[in-house]
Protein backbone atom coordinates (compact mmCIF):
# COMPACT_ATOMS: atom_id res chain seq x y z
CA UNK A 1 0.00 0.00 0.00
CA UNK A 2 2.57 2.27 0.90
CA UNK A 3 4.55 2.49 -2.68
CA UNK A 4 1.16 3.34 -4.17
CA UNK A 5 0.11 5.86 -1.62
CA UNK A 6 2.10 8.89 -3.11
CA UNK A 7 -0.22 8.83 -6.49
CA UNK A 8 -3.32 9.79 -4.46
CA UNK A 9 -4.78 13.28 -5.29
CA UNK A 10 -4.11 15.59 -1.77
CA UNK A 11 -7.66 15.87 -0.94
CA UNK A 12 -7.65 11.91 -0.87
CA UNK A 13 -4.69 11.65 1.45
CA UNK A 14 -5.91 14.48 4.03
CA UNK A 15 -9.20 12.29 4.31
CA UNK A 16 -6.93 8.90 4.54
CA UNK A 17 -5.32 11.15 7.03
CA UNK A 18 -8.04 12.50 8.76
CA UNK A 19 -9.74 9.13 9.97
CA UNK A 20 -6.11 7.75 10.72
CA UNK A 21 -5.96 4.86 7.88
CA UNK A 22 -2.50 6.18 7.70
CA UNK A 23 -0.28 8.40 9.34
CA UNK A 24 1.97 11.22 8.53
CA UNK A 25 5.14 9.33 9.33
CA UNK A 26 3.80 6.07 6.96
CA UNK A 27 2.87 8.93 4.12
CA UNK A 28 6.53 11.03 5.05
CA UNK A 29 8.35 7.86 4.48
CA UNK A 30 6.28 6.93 1.40
CA UNK A 31 6.80 10.10 -0.57
CA UNK A 32 10.63 10.28 0.77
CA UNK A 33 11.24 6.53 -0.77
CA UNK A 34 9.65 7.87 -4.02
CA UNK A 35 11.83 10.69 -4.22
CA UNK A 36 15.05 9.09 -3.35
CA UNK A 37 14.19 6.32 -6.40
CA UNK A 38 12.84 8.36 -8.95
CA UNK A 39 14.13 12.47 -8.79
CA UNK A 40 17.81 10.97 -9.45
CA UNK A 41 15.97 10.96 -13.10
CA UNK A 42 13.87 14.21 -12.66
CA UNK A 43 16.03 16.69 -10.32
CA UNK A 44 13.00 18.19 -9.21
CA UNK A 45 14.63 18.87 -5.63
CA UNK A 46 17.35 21.15 -4.83
CA UNK A 47 17.23 20.19 -1.29
CA UNK A 48 15.36 17.04 0.64
CA UNK A 49 15.15 17.59 4.14
CA UNK A 50 13.99 13.95 5.20
CA UNK A 51 15.51 14.30 8.25
CA UNK A 52 13.10 17.49 9.69
CA UNK A 53 10.31 16.02 7.98
CA UNK A 54 10.47 12.69 9.62
CA UNK A 55 10.73 14.23 12.81
CA UNK A 56 7.72 16.79 12.06
CA UNK A 57 5.39 13.47 10.57
CA UNK A 58 6.43 11.89 14.46
CA UNK A 59 5.51 15.05 16.45
CA UNK A 60 2.13 15.66 14.25
CA UNK A 61 1.49 11.56 14.47
CA UNK A 62 1.70 12.52 18.57
CA UNK A 63 -0.85 15.47 18.32
CA UNK A 64 -3.98 15.14 20.18
CA UNK A 65 -6.33 17.45 20.13
CA UNK A 66 -7.56 20.09 16.99
CA UNK A 67 -5.62 19.22 13.23
CA UNK A 68 -4.97 21.57 10.71
CA UNK A 69 -6.40 21.35 7.55
CA UNK A 70 -3.27 19.68 6.20
CA UNK A 71 -2.25 17.24 8.79
CA UNK A 72 0.30 15.78 8.02
CA UNK A 73 0.42 16.08 4.32
CA UNK A 74 3.50 16.08 3.08
CA UNK A 75 4.60 19.50 0.34
CA UNK A 76 7.44 21.12 -1.12
CA UNK A 77 7.95 24.42 -2.22
CA UNK A 78 9.81 26.45 -4.65
CA UNK A 79 13.25 27.23 -3.49
CA UNK A 80 12.46 30.79 -3.53
CA UNK A 81 10.52 30.83 -0.16
CA UNK A 82 12.62 31.01 2.28
CA UNK A 83 12.40 28.44 4.86
CA UNK A 84 14.31 28.89 8.18
CA UNK A 85 17.61 26.60 9.06
CA UNK A 86 17.44 25.54 5.72
CA UNK A 87 19.00 26.81 2.19
CA UNK A 88 17.02 28.92 0.34
CA UNK A 89 19.04 29.23 -3.14
CA UNK A 90 16.51 30.71 -5.61
CA UNK A 91 18.17 28.17 -8.37
CA UNK A 92 20.96 30.86 -8.07
CA UNK A 93 24.67 30.76 -7.16
CA UNK A 94 23.94 34.01 -5.86
CA UNK A 95 22.04 32.81 -2.99
CA UNK A 96 23.65 29.50 -2.82
CA UNK A 97 24.84 29.81 0.68
CA UNK A 98 22.18 31.54 2.20
CA UNK A 99 20.00 30.00 4.81
CA UNK A 100 17.32 32.21 6.06
CA UNK A 101 16.45 32.58 9.72
CA UNK A 102 13.02 33.00 8.88
CA UNK A 103 10.00 31.39 7.15
CA UNK A 104 8.33 33.01 4.37
CA UNK A 105 4.34 33.57 4.84
CA UNK A 106 3.44 30.78 2.86
CA UNK A 107 5.68 28.16 4.63
CA UNK A 108 4.11 29.82 7.88
CA UNK A 109 0.64 29.09 6.60
CA UNK A 110 1.65 24.92 5.98
CA UNK A 111 3.23 24.32 8.79
CA UNK A 112 0.53 26.51 10.59
CA UNK A 113 -1.88 23.76 9.07
CA UNK A 114 0.26 20.47 9.67
CA UNK A 115 1.71 19.78 6.43
CA UNK A 116 5.23 18.21 6.28
CA UNK A 117 7.83 19.81 4.33
CA UNK A 118 9.84 17.77 2.26
CA UNK A 119 11.89 20.12 1.04
CA UNK A 120 12.84 22.81 -1.84
CA UNK A 121 12.11 22.58 -5.42
CA UNK A 122 14.22 23.03 -8.53
CA UNK A 123 13.19 25.85 -10.79
CA UNK A 124 14.71 28.04 -13.95
CA UNK A 125 17.69 30.44 -12.06
CA UNK A 126 16.04 33.61 -9.69
CA UNK A 127 12.39 32.58 -11.55
CA UNK A 128 13.96 34.62 -14.67
CA UNK A 129 12.67 32.12 -17.38
CA UNK A 130 10.73 29.23 -18.40
CA UNK A 131 12.50 26.07 -18.62
CA UNK A 132 14.51 24.84 -15.44
CA UNK A 133 17.41 24.34 -17.58
CA UNK A 134 19.40 25.35 -14.47
CA UNK A 135 23.19 25.54 -14.90
CA UNK A 136 23.80 25.64 -11.27
CA UNK A 137 21.69 22.52 -9.86
CA UNK A 138 21.24 21.07 -13.41
CA UNK A 139 17.93 20.75 -15.56
CA UNK A 140 14.66 19.25 -14.12
CA UNK A 141 13.40 16.72 -16.72
CA UNK A 142 9.33 16.19 -17.60
CA UNK A 143 8.25 12.73 -15.83
CA UNK A 144 6.28 12.11 -18.97
CA UNK A 145 9.15 12.38 -21.17
CA UNK A 146 13.25 12.92 -19.70
CA UNK A 147 14.30 14.76 -23.44
CA UNK A 148 11.73 17.37 -22.47
CA UNK A 149 11.62 20.38 -20.38
CA UNK A 150 9.18 20.67 -17.66
CA UNK A 151 8.23 24.18 -18.01
CA UNK A 152 9.20 27.13 -15.75
CA UNK A 153 10.40 28.58 -13.74
CA UNK A 154 8.47 26.43 -10.96
CA UNK A 155 9.89 22.94 -13.08
CA UNK A 156 10.52 21.37 -10.13
CA UNK A 157 7.34 21.71 -8.55
CA UNK A 158 5.65 21.10 -11.55
CA UNK A 159 7.33 18.13 -12.07
CA UNK A 160 7.63 16.55 -8.52
CA UNK A 161 3.39 17.05 -8.63
CA UNK A 162 3.07 15.15 -11.74
CA UNK A 163 5.46 12.39 -10.56
CA UNK A 164 4.02 11.92 -6.78
CA UNK A 165 7.40 13.33 -5.21
CA UNK A 166 5.12 15.80 -3.32
CA UNK A 167 1.42 15.58 -1.96
CA UNK A 168 1.27 19.39 -3.53
CA UNK A 169 3.36 21.70 -4.25
CA UNK A 170 3.74 26.02 -3.96
CA UNK A 171 5.44 27.74 -6.88
CA UNK A 172 5.55 31.38 -7.92
CA UNK A 173 3.94 33.41 -11.25
CA UNK A 174 5.49 36.35 -12.87
CA UNK A 175 4.83 35.66 -17.12
CA UNK A 176 2.88 31.89 -16.36
CA UNK A 177 5.42 30.16 -14.05
CA UNK A 178 3.32 28.25 -12.37
CA UNK A 179 0.73 27.68 -15.23
CA UNK A 180 3.43 26.34 -17.83
CA UNK A 181 5.07 23.83 -15.48
CA UNK A 182 2.12 22.88 -15.07
CA UNK A 183 0.33 22.55 -18.35
CA UNK A 184 4.05 20.80 -19.31
CA UNK A 185 3.67 18.10 -17.01
CA UNK A 186 0.01 17.84 -16.98
CA UNK A 187 -1.18 19.11 -13.49
CA UNK A 188 -3.31 21.77 -12.20
CA UNK A 189 -1.71 25.10 -11.42
CA UNK A 190 -3.21 28.12 -10.29
CA UNK A 191 -2.24 32.19 -10.06
CA UNK A 192 -4.54 33.67 -7.94
CA UNK A 193 -5.76 37.21 -8.13
CA UNK A 194 -2.59 39.52 -7.56
CA UNK A 195 -2.76 40.18 -3.52
CA UNK A 196 -4.47 37.19 -2.60
CA UNK A 197 -1.14 34.96 -1.08
CA UNK A 198 1.40 36.94 0.88
CA UNK A 199 4.91 37.44 -0.74
CA UNK A 200 6.35 37.96 2.24
CA UNK A 201 9.42 35.78 2.53
CA UNK A 202 9.74 35.02 -1.56
CA UNK A 203 12.70 36.15 -3.53
CA UNK A 204 11.07 39.03 -6.05
CA UNK A 205 11.59 38.86 -10.00
CA UNK A 206 8.96 41.89 -10.36
CA UNK A 207 7.40 43.36 -7.80
CA UNK A 208 3.76 44.52 -9.73
CA UNK A 209 4.00 41.16 -11.57
CA UNK A 210 5.02 38.35 -9.06
CA UNK A 211 2.41 36.03 -7.63
CA UNK A 212 2.12 32.84 -5.29
CA UNK A 213 0.32 29.64 -5.97
CA UNK A 214 -0.55 26.22 -5.64
CA UNK A 215 0.44 23.03 -7.65
CA UNK A 216 -1.77 20.41 -7.53
CA UNK A 217 -3.01 16.81 -9.07
CA UNK A 218 -6.52 18.37 -8.98
CA UNK A 219 -8.58 21.69 -8.82
CA UNK A 220 -10.16 20.18 -5.65
CA UNK A 221 -6.38 19.90 -4.39
CA UNK A 222 -5.90 23.79 -5.59
CA UNK A 223 -8.81 24.71 -3.76
CA UNK A 224 -7.67 23.07 -0.11
CA UNK A 225 -4.33 24.98 -1.13
CA UNK A 226 -5.32 28.02 -1.53
CA UNK A 227 -7.81 27.99 1.36
CA UNK A 228 -4.56 27.73 3.76
CA UNK A 229 -2.22 30.10 1.98
CA UNK A 230 -4.64 32.70 0.90
CA UNK A 231 -5.45 36.00 3.51
CA UNK A 232 -3.88 39.38 4.53
CA UNK A 233 -0.31 39.54 5.78
CA UNK A 234 0.52 43.00 7.21
CA UNK A 235 4.44 41.89 5.96
CA UNK A 236 3.63 42.38 2.04
CA UNK A 237 2.22 46.34 1.22
CA UNK A 238 0.14 44.29 -1.63
CA UNK A 239 -1.91 41.88 0.25
CA UNK A 240 -5.24 42.12 0.01
CA UNK A 241 -7.67 42.68 2.81
CA UNK A 242 -10.53 41.23 0.89
CA UNK A 243 -12.29 38.11 2.64
CA UNK A 244 -11.31 34.91 1.96
CA UNK A 245 -13.46 32.64 0.22
CA UNK A 246 -14.41 29.10 1.15
CA UNK A 247 -12.68 27.85 -1.45
CA UNK A 248 -13.05 23.69 -0.45
CA UNK A 249 -17.03 24.26 -0.43
CA UNK A 250 -17.30 26.72 -3.85
CA UNK A 251 -15.25 24.53 -5.78
CA UNK A 252 -18.17 21.31 -5.27
CA UNK A 253 -21.02 23.58 -6.56
CA UNK A 254 -22.15 22.68 -10.07
CA UNK A 255 -20.86 24.93 -12.85
CA UNK A 256 -23.54 24.30 -15.06
CA UNK A 257 -25.27 27.35 -16.67
CA UNK A 258 -22.31 29.62 -16.25
CA UNK A 259 -21.00 31.45 -19.23
CA UNK A 260 -17.28 31.28 -20.43
CA UNK A 261 -15.73 34.09 -22.60
CA UNK A 262 -12.94 32.76 -26.00
CA UNK A 263 -11.34 36.02 -26.78
CA UNK A 264 -10.85 36.32 -30.34
CA UNK A 265 -8.07 38.13 -30.24
CA UNK A 266 -4.01 36.97 -29.36
CA UNK A 267 -4.76 33.30 -27.53
CA UNK A 268 -5.39 31.21 -30.75
CA UNK A 269 -3.66 33.23 -33.28
CA UNK A 270 -0.60 30.95 -32.73
CA UNK A 271 -1.30 27.47 -31.94
CA UNK A 272 0.10 23.78 -32.28
CA UNK A 273 -2.17 21.82 -34.35
CA UNK A 274 -2.60 19.09 -31.63
CA UNK A 275 -3.18 21.99 -29.23
CA UNK A 276 -5.45 23.68 -31.14
CA UNK A 277 -7.81 20.24 -31.58
CA UNK A 278 -7.80 19.39 -28.19
CA UNK A 279 -8.89 23.15 -26.82
CA UNK A 280 -11.95 22.86 -29.56
CA UNK A 281 -12.57 19.38 -27.79
CA UNK A 282 -12.48 20.82 -24.35
CA UNK A 283 -15.04 23.40 -25.08
CA UNK A 284 -17.52 20.45 -26.41
CA UNK A 285 -17.17 19.07 -22.97
CA UNK A 286 -17.72 22.24 -21.28
CA UNK A 287 -20.81 22.56 -23.85
CA UNK A 288 -21.93 18.98 -22.56
CA UNK A 289 -21.44 20.60 -19.14
CA UNK A 290 -24.04 23.10 -20.06
CA UNK A 291 -22.03 26.06 -19.96
CA UNK A 292 -22.51 28.92 -22.58
CA UNK A 293 -19.56 29.27 -24.76
CA UNK A 294 -19.12 32.87 -26.74
CA UNK A 295 -16.71 34.98 -28.14
CA UNK A 296 -15.77 37.82 -26.43
CA UNK A 297 -13.12 41.01 -27.39
CA UNK A 298 -10.01 41.98 -25.37
CA UNK A 299 -8.77 44.49 -28.55
CA UNK A 300 -4.95 45.01 -26.24
CA UNK A 301 -4.29 41.39 -25.74
CA UNK A 302 -1.72 41.28 -28.66
CA UNK A 303 0.42 44.08 -26.80
CA UNK A 304 0.02 42.11 -23.79
CA UNK A 305 3.43 40.16 -24.00
CA UNK A 306 5.28 43.78 -25.07
CA UNK A 307 4.14 45.48 -22.06
CA UNK A 308 4.41 42.72 -19.41
CA UNK A 309 7.72 42.55 -20.67
CA UNK A 310 8.51 45.86 -20.36
CA UNK A 311 7.94 46.01 -16.94
CA UNK A 312 9.04 43.11 -16.01
CA UNK A 313 12.80 43.42 -17.37
CA UNK A 314 13.23 46.76 -15.13
CA UNK A 315 12.16 45.74 -12.31
CA UNK A 316 14.16 42.36 -12.29
CA UNK A 317 17.22 44.53 -13.35
CA UNK A 318 16.45 46.75 -10.68
CA UNK A 319 16.05 44.36 -7.84
CA UNK A 320 18.80 42.12 -9.10
CA UNK A 321 21.44 45.73 -9.83
CA UNK A 322 23.77 45.46 -7.06
CA UNK A 323 24.28 41.75 -7.43
CA UNK A 324 25.18 42.19 -11.11
CA UNK A 325 27.87 44.80 -10.60
CA UNK A 326 29.38 43.01 -8.05
CA UNK A 327 29.22 39.09 -9.09
CA UNK A 328 28.00 38.94 -12.75
CA UNK A 329 29.59 36.23 -13.52
CA UNK A 330 28.06 34.16 -10.90
CA UNK A 331 24.89 34.26 -13.00
CA UNK A 332 23.98 32.05 -15.88
CA UNK A 333 24.26 33.47 -19.50
CA UNK A 334 20.09 33.53 -19.87
CA UNK A 335 19.47 35.20 -17.05
CA UNK A 336 22.65 37.73 -16.99
CA UNK A 337 21.74 38.40 -20.89
CA UNK A 338 17.75 39.23 -19.58
CA UNK A 339 18.96 41.34 -16.64
CA UNK A 340 21.74 43.72 -18.34
CA UNK A 341 19.00 44.23 -21.27
CA UNK A 342 16.20 45.17 -18.53
CA UNK A 343 18.40 48.43 -17.91
CA UNK A 344 17.98 49.52 -21.45
CA UNK A 345 14.61 49.68 -21.60
CA UNK A 346 13.91 53.10 -21.88
CA UNK A 347 11.16 54.55 -19.17
CA UNK A 348 8.83 55.87 -21.98
CA UNK A 349 8.43 52.38 -23.04
CA UNK A 350 7.40 51.11 -19.10
CA UNK A 351 5.09 53.91 -19.22
CA UNK A 352 3.39 52.79 -22.29
CA UNK A 353 3.65 49.44 -20.35
CA UNK A 354 1.67 50.70 -17.45
CA UNK A 355 -0.80 52.30 -19.81
CA UNK A 356 -1.65 49.09 -21.88
CA UNK A 357 -2.09 47.62 -18.33
CA UNK A 358 -4.71 49.94 -17.27
CA UNK A 359 -6.31 49.68 -20.73
CA UNK A 360 -6.44 46.00 -20.55
CA UNK A 361 -7.32 45.51 -17.06
CA UNK A 362 -10.71 47.79 -18.34
CA UNK A 363 -11.25 45.69 -21.13
CA UNK A 364 -11.07 42.77 -19.41
CA UNK A 365 -13.45 44.22 -16.76
CA UNK A 366 -15.87 45.00 -19.49
CA UNK A 367 -15.55 41.33 -20.93
CA UNK A 368 -16.49 40.04 -17.61
CA UNK A 369 -19.80 41.88 -17.57
CA UNK A 370 -20.83 39.55 -20.04
CA UNK A 371 -19.16 36.64 -18.96
CA UNK A 372 -18.58 34.74 -15.65
CA UNK A 373 -14.53 33.30 -17.32
CA UNK A 374 -12.27 33.26 -19.76
CA UNK A 375 -11.00 30.19 -21.54
CA UNK A 376 -7.81 29.84 -23.41
CA UNK A 377 -5.24 27.10 -24.27
CA UNK A 378 -2.71 27.37 -22.24
CA UNK A 379 0.55 26.41 -23.76
CA UNK A 380 0.90 26.48 -27.52
CA UNK A 381 3.13 23.74 -27.91
CA UNK A 382 3.36 20.68 -25.74
CA UNK A 383 6.75 20.54 -23.78
CA UNK A 384 9.89 21.44 -25.83
CA UNK A 385 13.24 19.39 -25.56
CA UNK A 386 15.60 20.57 -23.07
CA UNK A 387 17.82 20.93 -25.96
CA UNK A 388 15.49 23.05 -27.88
CA UNK A 389 15.90 26.89 -28.36
CA UNK A 390 13.06 28.20 -30.69
CA UNK A 391 10.11 25.57 -31.28
CA UNK A 392 7.88 25.74 -34.60
CA UNK A 393 4.32 26.42 -33.83
CA UNK A 394 2.56 26.09 -37.06
CA UNK A 395 4.06 28.06 -40.03
CA UNK A 396 6.19 29.93 -37.48
CA UNK A 397 9.35 29.84 -35.83
CA UNK A 398 9.11 31.00 -31.69
CA UNK A 399 12.16 31.09 -29.36
CA UNK A 400 11.15 28.67 -26.06
CA UNK A 401 10.79 31.39 -24.13
CA UNK A 402 7.89 33.27 -26.16
CA UNK A 403 6.34 30.71 -27.05
CA UNK A 404 5.45 29.27 -23.55
CA UNK A 405 4.94 32.34 -22.15
CA UNK A 406 2.52 33.61 -24.82
CA UNK A 407 -0.56 32.97 -23.58
CA UNK A 408 0.58 33.47 -19.96
CA UNK A 409 0.98 37.22 -19.59
CA UNK A 410 -1.88 38.39 -20.12
CA UNK A 411 -3.04 37.58 -16.93
CA UNK A 412 0.25 38.58 -14.87
CA UNK A 413 -0.50 42.11 -16.57
CA UNK A 414 -3.52 42.06 -15.18
CA UNK A 415 -3.40 40.66 -11.98
CA UNK A 416 -6.54 38.40 -12.90
CA UNK A 417 -6.73 34.96 -11.53
CA UNK A 418 -6.12 31.90 -13.94
CA UNK A 419 -5.71 28.30 -13.42
CA UNK A 420 -3.96 25.39 -15.52
CA UNK A 421 -5.47 22.28 -16.31
CA UNK A 422 -4.71 19.70 -18.17
CA UNK A 423 -7.25 19.06 -21.36
CA UNK A 424 -5.03 16.56 -23.86
CA UNK A 425 -1.86 14.77 -24.45
CA UNK A 426 -0.24 14.96 -28.09
CA UNK A 427 0.60 12.46 -30.15
CA UNK A 428 3.84 11.71 -28.34
CA UNK A 429 1.82 11.38 -25.19
CA UNK A 430 3.14 14.95 -23.76
CA UNK A 431 0.46 16.79 -21.93
CA UNK A 432 -1.52 19.69 -23.01
CA UNK A 433 -3.41 21.90 -21.05
CA UNK A 434 -5.89 25.02 -20.96
CA UNK A 435 -6.48 27.76 -18.79
CA UNK A 436 -9.81 29.25 -17.13
CA UNK A 437 -9.25 32.94 -16.15
CA UNK A 438 -11.56 34.99 -13.94
CA UNK A 439 -12.82 38.35 -12.02
CA UNK A 440 -10.60 39.98 -9.82
CA UNK A 441 -10.60 37.29 -6.18
CA UNK A 442 -13.18 34.98 -7.76
CA UNK A 443 -10.70 31.90 -7.74
CA UNK A 444 -14.04 29.88 -6.25
CA UNK A 445 -15.48 30.59 -10.21
CA UNK A 446 -12.89 29.36 -11.58
CA UNK A 447 -11.81 26.33 -9.60
CA UNK A 448 -15.27 25.41 -9.61
CA UNK A 449 -15.88 25.56 -13.87
CA UNK A 450 -12.10 23.48 -13.66
CA UNK A 451 -13.24 20.73 -10.77
CA UNK A 452 -16.35 20.20 -13.08
CA UNK A 453 -14.35 19.46 -15.99
CA UNK A 454 -12.51 17.11 -14.20
CA UNK A 455 -15.58 15.27 -12.74
CA UNK A 456 -15.94 14.78 -16.42
CA UNK A 457 -12.78 13.94 -18.07
CA UNK A 458 -9.73 11.63 -17.27
CA UNK A 459 -6.97 13.76 -18.06
CA UNK A 460 -5.67 14.35 -14.36
CA UNK A 461 -6.06 11.14 -13.55
CA UNK A 462 -3.17 9.76 -15.90
CA UNK A 463 -0.03 9.02 -13.98
CA UNK A 464 3.52 9.37 -15.86
CA UNK A 465 4.69 6.04 -16.55
CA UNK A 466 7.91 6.50 -14.67
CA UNK A 467 8.00 4.27 -11.57
CA UNK A 468 3.80 4.67 -11.47
CA UNK B 1 40.04 11.81 -32.55
CA UNK B 2 37.61 12.50 -35.49
CA UNK B 3 34.61 12.35 -32.85
CA UNK B 4 36.10 14.73 -30.36
CA UNK B 5 36.60 17.39 -33.35
CA UNK B 6 33.20 16.92 -35.05
CA UNK B 7 31.64 17.32 -31.02
CA UNK B 8 33.46 20.61 -30.87
CA UNK B 9 32.47 21.70 -34.54
CA UNK B 10 29.02 20.99 -33.20
CA UNK B 11 29.42 22.49 -29.96
CA UNK B 12 30.77 25.87 -31.84
CA UNK B 13 27.84 25.56 -34.28
CA UNK B 14 24.97 25.59 -31.36
CA UNK B 15 27.01 28.19 -29.68
CA UNK B 16 26.80 30.50 -32.33
CA UNK B 17 23.00 29.36 -33.35
CA UNK B 18 22.53 30.30 -29.87
CA UNK B 19 23.81 33.29 -29.61
CA UNK B 20 21.95 34.26 -33.38
CA UNK B 21 19.11 33.33 -31.79
CA UNK B 22 19.98 35.62 -28.80
CA UNK B 23 20.28 38.34 -30.51
CA UNK B 24 17.33 37.66 -32.80
CA UNK B 25 15.09 38.04 -29.69
CA UNK B 26 17.03 41.02 -28.22
CA UNK B 27 16.49 42.54 -31.81
CA UNK B 28 12.69 41.68 -31.89
CA UNK B 29 12.05 42.67 -28.02
CA UNK B 30 13.07 46.11 -28.86
CA UNK B 31 11.46 46.54 -32.02
CA UNK B 32 8.19 45.61 -30.07
CA UNK B 33 9.02 48.02 -27.36
CA UNK B 34 9.35 50.95 -30.17
CA UNK B 35 5.83 50.23 -31.28
CA UNK B 36 4.40 49.91 -27.80
CA UNK B 37 5.30 53.39 -27.52
CA UNK B 38 3.38 53.96 -31.04
CA UNK B 39 -0.20 53.08 -29.28
CA UNK B 40 -2.56 55.82 -29.56
CA UNK B 41 -3.32 56.41 -25.64
CA UNK B 42 -6.25 58.95 -24.87
CA UNK B 43 -5.24 61.78 -23.16
CA UNK B 44 -7.43 61.23 -20.45
CA UNK B 45 -6.75 57.75 -20.15
CA UNK B 46 -5.51 56.44 -17.11
CA UNK B 47 -1.99 54.95 -15.88
CA UNK B 48 -1.81 51.79 -13.96
CA UNK B 49 0.98 51.76 -11.67
CA UNK B 50 0.55 48.41 -10.68
CA UNK B 51 -1.98 45.14 -10.87
CA UNK B 52 -4.98 46.88 -11.33
CA UNK B 53 -7.12 44.14 -9.61
CA UNK B 54 -7.49 46.46 -6.05
CA UNK B 55 -6.73 49.99 -5.16
CA UNK B 56 -4.66 50.73 -2.62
Amino acid sequence: MSDALPLNTATELVALLARRAVSALELTRAFLDRIQHLDVQINSYITVTAESALREARRLDRTRGRRGPLHGLPVAVKDLCATKGVRTTAGSRILADWIPQFDAAVVERLRAAGAVLLGKLNMHELAYGVTTNNPHYGPTRNPWNLERVPGGSSGGAGAAVAASLCAAAVGTDTGGSIRIPAAACGVVGLKPTYGRISRYGVVPLSWSLDHVGPLTKTAEDAALLLAVLAGRDERDPTSSRRRVDNYRTTVRQPAKGLTLGVPREHFLDVLDAEVRAAFAAALDTFKQLRLRIVPVSIPSLPHAQTAELAIMMPEASAYHARALRARPDDFGADVRAFLELGRQVPATTMVAAQRLRARLGVECAAAFERVDALVVPSLVVPAPRIVDQAVAVGAETLDVGTALSRNMMPFNLTGLPAVAVPCGRSAEGLPIGLQIAGRPFDEGTILRIAHGYQAHTHWHVQRPPLGA
Amino acid sequence: MSDTGSDTNAATASAATHERQQRDLITRTLRAFDQLEQIDFGELEPVGISAPTEPR
